[in-house]
């Protein structure tokens, strides 16, 4: 597998968890609300086929929904006709869907071969710096998050659902109603880590600054 | 602020995607560099050990920053009122030189800076109308777009000015909400008296006047192209369009169909106009597109939209669009000494790279548009001689010609170049 040759070399922590099936997860108590809601800064990043994409282009937007992505990922090739259901669903209620690609290994055309084998119509952003995925804290490939434009929180993360009722959907018909956000977190299971952003230590001689602390 | 900069690629300001092609004299932080910053800022930007080198750098700009030019042109000052539009200006003064000279360099100072959109300008030969604006016009003597700096040729390599004559501008000033006094001037740089390039820069652009963006619209994209009669080498490339201009591609499509892009520029940004040089020159082989792509935000997303809800079509003013993509190349064959037409032979397919919109070549009668489109389509079957449902260059010829050439074009004018100048 492709993963399994090239991620090891590029000593990345990609591993599959064995946790359960998403849809065991969501059967748990689910929170009200995400606990330490997470205020998504803006960014601009370019999207696989060469195009740019801003997230606070999308002021106006009942909701943006956010999906980390990854070549080769088991999970996100699992969930790509759910995403691509809950992408139609709420074009028409003026939800933006966009899947982030924070792996460094992935090429444009490798993610653009992907995205066409497996039916994924929504934009796919390069996080070539890692530093998006990490200011959203996306832990897993396949991480779901719903972001409010009027707070730019993250109101909702975790698995997707099945792209019309359970899950992501859930908070996107609270968002597009106008209504709080009920059911803010059900943890994404069975996908591969993500790399954190991978920061150089700054060359003391010529830049006399501190070294910068992870987060 | 700087980290808010970084993570939406406003600065450092290089808008080219560094994934495609190979740019010169790039602006752009390495990943590791904007991770590094990003990670300081993040950490609370604290103070490190040893003193301060940015507050010791005394760096002060040059007032040209090529050194002195050989000769400075004052563009005569003009007047930008606080509000309204303006329409271009056409200022024209007396060549200051009187023999000719090959150009190397310019560089443009513009001292209001936030009131002045572009400087073209070109050469008038002796006897020709000098206030027909740029009808008359032949090679570049320097220019500016916002946030362009200096041309500067590769070796050897240069355009020639000859004596004698004129130098026609168009200056295109924006209202900024304060009546200045703009004052410019250009500064150009010379081979020496008597020094004589081997080659020809030539200069043209892949434009489309019949762009037509529908209100509301946030990504209407147009395509123009220019065919390359002939094998050229192609140096650099200036997108242009207004403000709702947000993407530009640049591709070669070869004659058998495959294609290469050269230059993407993911959000273009009005305020920085680079001239885009490639690394080393590319390879036009003769038959070859090179094909421009804009895409256009006609959205109340785009925050430099003066009105989301006008149609807008091609115009001078800001508050219109351009699709302007501006090329240097040479043609492969050609030399200071032996000049060839083949500029005039690209102009001839112009018209159908504006409206070809499937690249195959021919002007489908789906594809007609623009008022060029309206006078030709009830003639379309009869100017379609062969009647495969296109029209192609050779029955575009003849519609040319009813036209009466297909157009301004800069080279007409010029005066041919000795392959010696006399030294001074």
């Amino acid at each position: 597998m492709r993963r399994a040759t090239i991620v090891p070399a590029l000593g990345l922590a990609l591993t599959l968890s064995l946790g359960g099936a998403w849809q065991a997860s969501a059967t748990k108590a689910a929170p009200a609300a995400v606990a330490t809601p997470r205020q998504v800064d803006d960014f601009r990043l370019t999207t696989a086929t060469g195009h740019s994409e801003t997230l606070y282009r999308y002021h106006d937007a009942p909701a943006v929904v956010l999906v980390m992505h990854a070549v080769g990922s088991p999970e996100v090739r699992k969930m790509a006709p759910a995403l691509e259901t809950l992408r139609a669903a709420y074009a028409a209620k003026g939800v933006q869907v966009m899947l982030i690609d924070s792996m460094p290994m992935d090429t444009r055309a490798a993610v653009l071969a992907e995205a066409g084998k497996f039916g994924l119509k929504s934009p796919i952003l390069m996080d070539d710096l890692q530093l998006v995925g990490d200011q959203l804290g996306a832990e897993r490939v396949g991480q779901v998050f719903v972001i409010d434009p009027k707070s730019w929180k993250v109101v909702y993360r975790g698995a997707l659902g099945d792209g019309a009722r359970t899950g992501a959907a859930q908070a996107l018909d609270a968002l597009v109603a106008g209504k709080p956000v009920t059911v803010a977190e059900i943890p994404a299971r069975r996908s591969a880590s993500l790399p954190a952003a991978r920061r150089r230590r700054p060359p003391r001689r010529r830049f006399p600054i501190p070294r910068p602390s992870r987060r | 602020m700087i980290r808010e900069t970084l993570r939406t690629k406003r600065m450092p300001p290089w808008d080219a995607d560094p994934k495609v092609g190979h740019l010169k004299d790039t602006t752009s932080l390495s990943p590791d560099e904007i991770k590094t910053l990003v990670a300081w800022i993040e950490a609370g930007a604290q103070r490190g050990e040893g003193p301060d080198k940015l507050a010791d750098a005394k760096h002060v700009a040059p007032e040209w920053p090529l050194g002195k030019p050989d000769l400075v042109v004052e563009i005569p000052a003009y007047k930008i009122p606080a509000s309204g539009v303006v329409d271009y200006q056409y200022p024209v003064m007396a060549n200051p030189l009187t023999e000719g000279r090959w150009l190397k360099a310019s560089t443009a100072r513009v001292q209001q800076r936030q009131g002045v959109h572009h400087i073209l300008s070109g050469y008038i030969p002796e006897g020709q109308n000098k206030l027909g604006g740029m009808a008359n016009w032949g090679g570049s003597v320097g220019g500016y777009t916002v946030g362009m700096e200096s041309i500067v040729q590769p070796t050897d390599i240069g355009t020639y000015i000859p004596g004698g004559g004129s130098i026609g501008y168009q200056m295109h000033y924006t209202p900024f909400g304060k009546e200045v006094l703009s004052t410019q001037q250009i500064g150009l740089y010379f081979y020496k008296p008597g020094e004589v390039p081997k080659l020809m820069m030539r200069e043209n652009t892949i434009a489309n006047t019949f762009i037509k963006i529908p209100a509301n619209d946030p990504a209407h994209e147009e395509v123009s192209y220019l065919d390359f009669p002939h094998d050229a080498l192609l140096y650099s490339a200036v997108v242009h369009a207004h403000y709702r201009g947000t993407y530009s591609n640049l591709k070669i499509r070869y004659p058998d169909g495959t294609e290469k892009e050269i230059l993407n520029v993911p959000h273009y940004d009005f305020n920085w106009q680079r001239m885009y040089e490639f690394a080393e020159p590319i390879k036009v082989p003769a038959g070859s597109k090179v094909v421009a792509t804009y895409i256009y935000d006609n959205s109340n997303r785009n925050p430099s939209n003066p009105n989301p809800n006008k149609e807008v079509v091609w115009g001078d003013q800001s508050f219109e669009e351009m699709f302007f993509t501006q090329l240097r190349y040479r043609w492969v064959d050609e030399t200071a000494a032996k000049q060839t037409n083949y500029d005039e032979d690209m102009m001839k397919t112009r018209l159908i790279g504006m409206m070809d919109r499937n690249l195959d070549g021919k002007i489908q009668k789906s594809e007609l548009v623009g008022d060029v489109g309206d006078a030709i389509r009830p003639f379309f079957e009869k100017a379609d001689a062969n009647h495969d449902g296109g029209i192609d260059a050779k029955e575009f010829e003849p519609i040319m010609k009813m036209m009466g050439g297909g157009g301004r074009h800069r080279d007409h004018a010029d005066a041919k170049a000795p392959e010696k100048v006399a030294s001074k």
